[in-house]
């Protein structure tokens, strides 16, 4: 998910030093849930008591609950969002298609693309999870009445990337691995180049969003970053120092996803209401944004896979192309539907902001 | 030069391709729901590990397809060395050592984990290359000498030269690190009768039989229970 510019309120209101933000739903929900609080507390209790091995299918059901529905969120979000047929053409009506003969390549020729889908899945996904904590950084900024500058976005936009690019060098088989061949590495200089360059990256990880938001608290109030978005800055850099590449494929996308459906229900119930569903109670459509998000990635994730076979396709190659081909779509899709200059999503990130009076 | 935007796709071309895609979209689904429906008798479970289907060949002794599973697995997925590991050791079970061996040195590339190193060590000796399948074990148990694939396959070593009393140490080691396995058992039941204690064996033997009474572990057992009453 990301987010640009939007208008926000010219001036600030005298706050707070350090300030949580303007919350959607609450103070502990946004800090905890949106902002990605909870996996830093899970991350803390994680180094406490040692590690956790959740049995197979409990892991497969947290999985289904929150991963999957998060991707058929981003496209239920597609559908139901207000002019996005007359809007988005290609993307509503044309990306599903071109998504399918992209699946089709993949698993027909599993060396000469299928391989590289995975791999450009596997890469592209951090930046993901890097756009996302910008794009929540920015709009808790908005919502809480800071002014960001183009200077100001260009920094949190570079701090957001970082965990991005700690992950493209630590990647195993994607990432750096996979846009240069290991014949192009001498042994012993890559390994150490690289181990400094995590190392370093590991550091400025933390370091460019505190100085960031240190840096925020000495301006005045104008371009003040809440502590939701510090913390969405953090947590998502966390996910990608603390484990080890993989482990976080696993957490990181448990945790986004947790992060994913909280905004969009937001999202989609003051949409809704807006458009005039008032006369519904905000969980029924809380209920059928959920509900419609979590069929889809039963769907997508655990039906499709099982037609693979049928064809005379490898089930692993038909499942690992599909999952490939399901994030890369969300990430096409999220880079659209989340926009904010001249979009609806505005009016949510501004609905009751602070006045600036 | 025309100033004038290039005109996008007409909105028909966009219809088209969204009812095509959606229809594709359609069969592909009841398709794969069928093809479980008919199969299991039920929903597709909850699950999205690329080795599924290649642990059920593997079980109902379809040894051949499982292998393609599983090489179809590492083919696609060359950097989860967690992964790669758990094909490894299906292409040792399902007797496909070369394969095993070439996935699990891979996964070891990318990670040196002590329970990979422990898999390679098995598919070694399994290939009858017990000197090189002593050194994986071995290193298996430098970064972890707890590891109980390592522990049971160095009592495997010194069982097949003889060393009974060593064995017997490495299989009450393996055994102590995780959930008694019937096979590590019931060589610790063998160790021990063959180190003369035929007490101890008996009550491994036991074990072993409770966990997995296969005709082997009931011949070792009345073998050992034999060998006492004289």
């Amino acid at each position: 998910m990301s987010a640009i510019a939007v208008a926000a309120p010219s001036a600030p209101q005298k706050r707070l030093w350090i300030e949580l933000g303007r919350p959607f739903v609450h103070p502990v929900f946004d800090l905890l849930i949106i902002g990605g609080g909870l996996s830093l507390l899970f991350i803390l209790a994680l180094r406490l008591a040692g590690p956790v091995a959740l049995p197979a299918g409990a892991l497969w059901t947290v999985i289904l609950l929150v991963n999957s529905a998060h991707f058929g969120a981003s496209t239920v979000r597609l559908y139901t969002k207000e002019r996005s047929f007359r809007d988005l053409p290609f993307l509503t009506m044309g990306l599903p298609l071109a998504a399918l003969a992209v699946f089709v390549a993949g698993v027909w020729f599993p060396s000469a693309v299928g391989r590289h889908l995975m791999a450009l899945y596997f890469t592209w996904s951090p930046y993901h999870y890097a756009a996302q904590a910008y794009g929540l950084a920015v709009m808790y900024s908005y919502r809480s009445g800071s002014t960001l500058t183009v200077n100001d976005k260009r920094l949190l936009w570079a701090a957001c990337l970082l965990p991005f690019a700690y992950s493209f060098v630590a990647a195993r088989g994607a990432g750096i691995e996979w846009l240069v061949p290991s014949s192009a590495f001498p042994t012993a200089g890559w390994t150490l180049t690289r181990t400094m360059g995590l190392k370093v990256l590991g550091v400025l990880v933390f370091a460019a969003p505190a100085a960031l938001f240190a840096r925020s608290l000495l301006s005045g109030g104008r371009a003040r970053l809440p502590m939701i978005s510090l913390v969405a800055m953090v947590a998502n850099g966390m996910w990608w120092v603390s484990f080890n590449y993989w482990d976080a494929f696993i957490w990181a996308t448990i945790f986004h996803g947790l992060q994913y459906l909280a905004i969009s229900l937001v999202f989609h119930v003051r949409d809704r209401e807006r458009q005039g569903g008032a006369a519904a109670p905000w969980w029924r459509h809380a209920v059928a944004f959920y509900g419609a998000s979590l069929g889809l990635g039963y769907l997508l994730f655990q039906v499709w896979p099982h037609a693979g076979p049928l064809g005379g396709f490898a089930y692993a190659h038909t499942l690992l192309v599909v999952v490939a081909v399901i994030n890369i779509h969300h990430f096409i899709v999220d880079a659209f539907i989340w926009r904010l200059r001249k979009d609806p999503n505005a009016r949510v990130v501004a609905a009751a902001a602070p006045s600036t009076a | 030069m025309s100033l004038e935007r290039a005109e996008p796709p007409a909105p028909w071309l966009y219809r088209v391709a969204f009812v095509a895609g959606l229809t594709l979209l359609a069969v592909v689904l009841v398709s794969g729901l069928a093809r479980v429906a008919m199969r299991d008798r039920a929903f597709p479970g909850l699950e999205q590990d690329p080795l599924v289907e290649a642990a059920r060949m593997s079980e109902r002794g379809d040894r051949d397809a499982a292998r393609a599973e599983f090489a179809a697995a590492v083919a696609l997925n060359a950097g989860d060395d967690q992964m790669i590991t758990h094909a490894g050791a299906g292409f040792r079970k399902t007797g496909h050592h070369a394969d095993a061996e070439a996935a699990l040195r891979k996964a070891l590339q990318i990670r040196p984990r002590p329970s990979t190193y422990s898999q390679l060590g098995w598919t070694l000796m399994e290939a009858g290359r017990v000197d090189e399948a002593a050194a994986s074990f071995a290193a298996a148990l430098q970064t972890d000498p707890g590891e109980p694939l390592a522990l049971a396959g160095m009592g495997e070593i010194r069982l097949t030269s003889d060393r009974y009393a060593e064995a017997a140490d490495f299989f009450r080691r393996s055994i102590a690190a995780k959930t008694p396995d019937a096979a590590v058992m019931n060589s610790y039941g063998i160790a021990l009768a063959l180190a003369g204690n035929s007490t101890a064996a008996i009550q491994a033997f036991e074990l072993a039989a409770r966990l997995d009474p296969t005709p082997d572990i009931l011949a070792n057992l009345a073998r050992a229970r034999a060998t006492s009453s004289r």
